[in-house]
């Protein structure tokens, strides 16, 4: 069997092609579960907000049960028999996110608030940026999520007025779900 | 050094590519990979006996919510093979290997 350099160059154009749509797949896999948990809690917690506003404690207690919930999803996806490389990979995955929350909590403690509205917008932006810089390095679906929640957002912060928990609830949290969907389509 | 026939076969080849880029010890759902390589049932099926033939990959078969479900994996030979086979194209281009 003989190989030309062409057929060597485009063999190798094909075994990079075919690799970059598997960690992309991988990644989407991993990750959709994830925005759907928040989308909903972001959702629910907006909805609230916007016709219960007697509920304050719902922000706290859905931030703790999206939390809890992606931890322990976290936990589920190795599997029994993972490997010890598998299982350090989803470590550094749950971590990696878990700092993003923590880097908001101290974000907000050094840069004051003045409420809902202004710190709602700082986790959909700062998320939309993750997504996106995740997806310049994985795949244009995710980085189409990120661009999408970074203009709903804006849009909510600078254009909706009374109704921003709703439009943030039904566009930006719904965004994430149909998001979550769209990545486990691949 | 030569190259590998079994599989430079284009789609094998992908197929080889696409396993072997999953984190170590993975497995992919048949019909995943169908749409990952954009390939008919038959022939993946076809291709994918033949790189288990050559112990590349491992095929297991089992049950999941009660559906049949078949997943496929990258052995340690097949990834051997695989990136020796790999070498072997990226010698070609840079002019060490006879082509």
């Amino acid at each position: 069997m003989t190989i030309t350099r062409d057929e060597a160059t485009q063999a190798l154009g094909e075994i990079g092609a075919a690799a970059g749509r598997a960690t992309e797949f991988k990644t989407y896999a991993r990750m959709a579960p994830f925005l759907m948990i928040w989308g909903l809690v972001w959702m629910v917690c907006d909805l609230m907000t916007q016709f219960a506003p007697q509920w304050g404690l719902v922000w706290p207690i859905g931030v703790g049960a999206g939390t809890l919930a992606s931890i322990l999803l976290g936990f589920s996806l190795p599997r029994r028999d993972a490997t010890p490389e598998q299982r350090a990979r989803s470590w550094r995955h749950m971590i990696s996110w878990l700092l993003a929350i923590v880097f908001l909590i101290c974000l907000s403690l050094v840069i004051p608030m003045s409420g809902l509205r202004e710190t709602h917008s700082l986790c959909g932006l700062v998320f939309g940026f993750i997504y996106l810089v995740v997806g310049i390095w994985t795949g244009w679906r995710m980085a189409t999520l990120g661009i999408a929640l970074i203009v709903l957002t804006l849009l909510g912060f600078y254009a909706v007025g009374h109704w921003y928990p709703l439009y943030m609830g039904l566009v930006s949290g719904g965004a994430l779900i149909l998001g979550g969907l769209w990545l486990r389509r691949i | 050094m030569g190259p590998d026939e079994i599989i430079h076969q284009s789609l094998r080849l992908k197929i080889m590519a696409t396993l072997n880029a999953l984190p170590r010890g993975d497995k992919i759902e048949f019909p995943r990979l169908k749409a990952l390589l954009k390939a008919t049932d038959g022939n993946l099926g076809a291709h994918i006996g033949t790189l288990e033939t050559a112990r590349y990959i491992a095929i297991e078969k089992d049950f999941a919510d009660r559906k049949p479900r078949t997943r496929v994996s990258l052995t340690a030979t097949g990834r051997r093979a695989f990136e020796s086979h790999v070498a072997y194209l990226r010698d070609l281009i840079d002019g060490g290997a006879p082509g």
